[in-house]
């Protein structure tokens, strides 16, 4: 027995040994198939909760600089008080040139005369004067013109005579156009000789090309608008026989005639100026309107001349313009209630020829700021300018060809006023294009000091491709989004202290899968002045905007 | 008599060989033991990669490449289902249950390693050894206070308006290579000594030096002030110009690293043998592929409070592109700047205190203390095993191990070796198997060696008996 007994127990073991690898074996198997249940990560789910996410998204400080950027018609301006200004200005226009609205027609003329002539022996010569004149033909009836500076034009000339006369020659001045610089009469001599009479008659004709000459005419002892010409005609002696009487004809025309001056008197001419001055402030107006200080408009007319003459300005059309605000249109009164839209302008002397001189026009007894109680979004204006509008026939005018008018206008609108219930509405383009299915719960939170005395109530509208609305973002409608920043009283008007406003707008889940897709997103807002009252806004004036979210994540069974 | 218990000691070997064989099979599900179960099974000769100064008792052992010796263990301070909830048949993570399950801090880690090759060579009093073995390590500190922030969100009644210290976390993750070269020594008949020098191979790695982060979100208007120390970097084995091949795992030598284990053994007498080991002293250098994100200026309290309206509209329009581009710059705002600079890791240093008490030649008790040393965090534990010797040929033990958070893992292994063919399988928490999901530790190891024991089978000199482990 004892020595059987090492024997069982290495045998104990043995078995033992065996059953606990079998053991092993079936563990491992067992362990396989459950690793694979307790880490079957199909099965897993989560249970529902919500993180909340709390993150800033916003965070500036906008200025009226933010609102409103300088561009090519609108300068912000600083006064000395560091108030505001908006100063509209419109691009200067200009009216038609004087060589597009004055021509100097074509000239025609022709002259006959018919002469005895004794005979002449050789050796002998004599000369026949001839004198003739034509009247210049002007543009307008009434016109006195005295000098024309041409810079481009033609004489067509033609003499014709049948004198027989072997040696014979004809001298044309014509003492009424001279050369510009040099001051020489235009004149030419023409041959006429008529050896033996063989030619029935002789003639000769000459383009004479007068752009460097000057026409003058109603020089002192001479008739209104007259041209003179002075024929000389110098004829030798010889033995053909007289055939007196002779004939001779002088004709032609000045052609294509362009002039570079006129002086003289020119009469009635008009130019037209005619334009709009837009106002951005308004342009998104909705409705409402406003109701502006006193001496909050100004408008500067700044009319620049060239034309030598007495010119008045009459505004055929001048008007303020909304489209939304009734009585949608109101005419402008520059000096006052029936008194006609009509000023004089400054026009250059004698001495300050091709000079331009400028005249400016504050028209502060205009009903503008009843005007602009509109809250127009243009003005417009239809100017006539007339020359001579006295019709003084003994006036000295000038013109050059470049002569023109030109017109600038400035508006000044002060930024003080009271505002009540102005709406504006503007769209911007909204392009989320994503799916909201993890958000859970959304909330936003503004936070504002408003510096700026102005009530703002505003809602946010998204819409389709189409503009169809879809939904709103503020639901609680009564909530005023900013409130004005209050104000002390005349005559700073100013704020005298930031208006802080918190406000939360929670977007449901439902809200949120209709938001995002939206294509638009359409601002309205509602605005005042804080108590309705007259306000000014100045440069220091700023609204502090915050905007955060607590994004509710969606994590939930599924 | 004798001849029936000559019978069943065959038919018992060949049931034997078949367990071992089909175990072999399943390798892949089995669970095993880990490195501390090397102390308890005596014949193994990879018992060296735990304490240098072992010299096996074979003259020659080759490990079969790639099966010589697969590990892999996990020991966290929480389990599977502390994280999900079971309701009949379906899993619920659950925020309130998996926060109820957490403690305040909570470490998790993750290994793996690979022998690619291996073989040692014993030469008198001297033992050589080399060995290629593939190691990765993950480790995670993560505090209580960081989980919850992020499932109520700083938007919660919780955490809005309070400033939260979200720090004391880290992530480190490391995947290198190791050649070690080996020797170890008998001095006396007490004494052995041992050391094996590493060059490492570092292939990936992700390392957070520091990440400390306080956090306050405004009630007002939300806005978020934070004060950051982050310093985390990484290592990719590839660029981002190049798609991930075999090369970037076997030729990437651009991460290079040393490290070196010590050990001893003393034989006090029959009874009482002691061992002590130090290893994976060292690190690596990351240079290659590397990047790093740092705070600029620890100390500055960074506050962001928005973007300014216009950063929201391009072109009059509320696009989603562009508050897109808006919050994919909000890590800008907080001051963490993107470099590319080497860095350094060291390897988890483990100190082993092992004691043994030999009841005879076949029973052998014993008790090990092996603590890790991860960044600044101390990972001790404490294992007691029984080992029954029932030849040089056959080992079995069981174990147990008491871990911070976790005390009741029982293991159970063996070795056997069929002629040369050496297998061995471990487990150090034998309720895994039944239970993963529910098991915040398990170990499993198992190899194959070929092993020659030559001259030294049954020869045992007087005053020379080796000192073993």
């Amino acid at each position: 027995m004892k020595e059987k007994l090492p024997l069982l127990c290495a045998l104990y073991w043995r078995q033992a040994f065996s059953f606990l690898a079998i053991l092993l074996i079936i563990l491992s198997i067992i362990s396989c198939n459950k690793f694979k249940d307790d880490f079957d990560f199909s099965k897993v789910a989560t249970a529902e909760w919500n993180p909340e996410f709390a993150i800033p998204l916003i965070n500036s400080t906008l200025t009226i600089s933010d609102f409103f950027e300088d561009s090519s018609n609108l300068f912000i301006q600083v006064n000395p008080d560091n108030s505001l200004s908006f100063v509209y200005g419109m691009d200067e226009i200009f009216s038609q040139k004087a060589e597009d609205i004055i021509n100097v027609p074509e000239q025609n003329f022709s002259f006959q005369s018919q002469v005895d002539i004794p005979l002449l022996l050789p050796g002998v010569f004599d000369t026949l004067t001839l004198d003739y004149s034509f009247p210049f033909i002007t543009d307008t009836t009434g016109q006195r013109l005295d000098s024309i500076f041409l810079k481009n034009g033609d004489m067509r000339l033609n003499f014709k005579t049948n004198l027989n006369r072997d040696e014979a020659s004809v001298e044309i001045i014509i003492p009424d156009i001279v050369h510009a610089q040099t001051g020489e009469f235009l004149q030419m001599n023409i041959i006429l000789n008529n050896p033996g009479g063989q030619s029935e008659w002789v003639e000769h004709e000459e383009n004479i090309p007068i752009s460097d000459y000057k026409i003058l005419l109603n020089q002192e002892g001479t008739a209104l608008n007259e041209i003179n010409f002075l024929a000389e005609v110098v004829m030798h002696g010889d033995d053909n026989p007289d055939l007196s009487p002779y004939e001779f004809i002088l004709s032609g025309d000045i052609r294509d005639i362009e002039f570079e001056k006129i002086f003289g008197y020119l009469g009635h001419y008009e130019l037209n100026l005619n334009d709009s001055l837009e106002f951005s402030i308004f342009e998104k107006t909705l409705t409402g309107g406003i109701e502006l200080g006193t001496g909050t408009i100004d408008v500067w007319v700044d009319i620049k001349n060239s034309y030598g003459a007495p010119v008045t300005v009459a505004a055929d059309e001048f008007y303020a313009y909304s489209k939304v605000n009734p009585p949608y249109l109101v005419d402008i009164n520059l000096f006052g209630q029936g008194v006609p839209n009509i000023f004089s302008i400054n026009a250059p002397n004698i001495q300050q020829v091709g000079q331009t001189i400028e005249t400016n026009l504050d028209f502060s007894n205009s009903n503008l700021a009843q005007a602009f109680n509109l809250a127009p979004e243009m003005l417009y204006f239809d100017f006539m300018a007339l020359t001579n509008p006295e019709g003084d026939t003994l006036a000295s005018n000038f013109i050059l060809d470049t002569s023109r008018i030109s017109l600038g206008m400035d508006v000044e609108m002060k930024l003080f006023t009271s505002i009540t219930d102005f709406i504006v509405e503007d769209t911007i383009d909204f392009d989320l294009n994503t799916s909201a299915n993890e958000v859970g719960s959304l909330l936003i939170r503004l936070n504002t000091v408003n510096r700026f005395p102005l009530n703002v109530d505003v809602q946010i509208y998204f819409a389709d491709d189409g503009y169809n609305i879809i939904d709103s973002l503020i639901t609680n409608t009564d909530e005023r989004i900013l409130v004005g920043a209050p104000v002390s009283g005349p005559p700073e008007y100013k704020v005298t202290e930031g208006a802080a406003k918190m406000t939360d707008f929670e977007i449901s889940r439902q809200k949120l899968d209709r938001i995002v897709n939206a294509e638009y997103m359409m601002l309205k807002a509602g605005l005042s002045t804080t108590d309705n009252s007259l306000i000014k806004i100045y440069n220091d004036y700023s609204l502090e905007i915050k905007v955060g979210t607590i994004v509710g994540v969606n994590i939930e069974s599924e | 008599m004798k001849k029936q218990t000559i019978i069943n000691s065959k038919i018992s070997k060949v049931l034997l060989g078949i367990c071992i064989l089909l175990i072999g099979f399943s390798a892949v599900d089995v669970k095993a033991q880990a490195d501390r179960s090397l102390y308890f099974l005596p014949i193994l000769p990879n018992a060296r990669t735990v304490n240098p100064a072992i010299s096996p008792q074979y003259n020659i052992y080759v490990g079969v490449p790639f099966l010589s010796s697969v590990q892999t263990g996990s020991e966290n301070t929480f389990t599977y289902e502390d994280i999900f909830k079971q309701e009949g048949d379906s899993l619920y993570l659950d925020r309130d249950y998996l926060l109820d399950n957490m403690k305040e801090n909570n470490f998790g880690n993750i290994n793996l390693t690979e022998e690619v090759f291996a073989f040692g060579i014993k030469a008198k009093k001297n033992y050589f050894h080399f060995r290629i073995a593939d190691m990765f390590n993950a480790n995670l500190n993560l505090r209580k206070e960081i989980v919850k922030f992020f499932l109520y969100g700083n938007g919660s009644e919780e955490y809005l308006g309070k400033t939260v210290d979200l720090g004391g976390n880290s992530i480190n993750l490391t995947y290198y290579r190791e050649y070690s070269f080996g020797y170890s020594r008998q001095i006396n008949n007490k004494w052995n000594v041992g050391a094996n020098l590493k060059y490492l191979q570092g292939i990936a790695n992700f390392y957070t030096e520091s990440l400390d982060f306080k956090i306050f979100t405004d009630p007002d208007d939300f806005a978020i002030s934070a004060q950051s120390d982050i310093r985390i970097h990484s290592a990719a084995p590839n660029s981002d110009d190049e798609d991930l091949g075999a090369e970037h795992f076997i030729g990437n030598t651009g991460n290079p690293g040393f490290a070196f284990d010590v050990g001893g053994q003393f034989k006090l007498n029959e009874k009482w043998d002691f061992a002590a080991s130090v290893l994976n002293v060292g690190g690596i250098t990351w240079k290659k592929n590397v990047q790093s994100w740092v705070t600029s200026d620890p100390d500055k309290v960074i506050t962001y409070e928005g973007f300014d309206i216009g950063d929201f509209f391009e072109d009059g329009g509320l696009d989603k592109d562009q508050i897109e581009d808006v919050f994919d710059s909000i890590s800008d705002e907080f001051g963490i700047e993107e470099t590319e600079i080497a860095y350094k890791t060291k390897i988890p240093v483990n100190l082993d205190l092992n004691a043994n008490y030999n009841l005879g030649i076949k029973n052998r008790f014993s008790g090990l203390v092996s603590t890790q040393f991860v960044a600044d965090h101390v990972w001790p534990s404490l294992s007691l095993a029984y080992t029954r010797k029932f030849s040089d040929n056959l080992n079995l033990m069981f174990s147990y191990t008491a871990l911070p958070h976790s005390y009741l893992n029982l293991g159970v292994g063996f070795a056997a070796n069929l002629g040369p063919l050496q297998f061995y399988l471990a487990l150090q928490n034998i309720y895994a198997a039944f239970a993963l999901s529910q098991s915040d530790m398990f170990h499993v190891r198992f190899g194959f060696n070929l092993v020659f024991d030559g001259e030294r089978k049954n020869k045992m000199k007087e005053g020379e008996i080796p000192i073993e482990q």
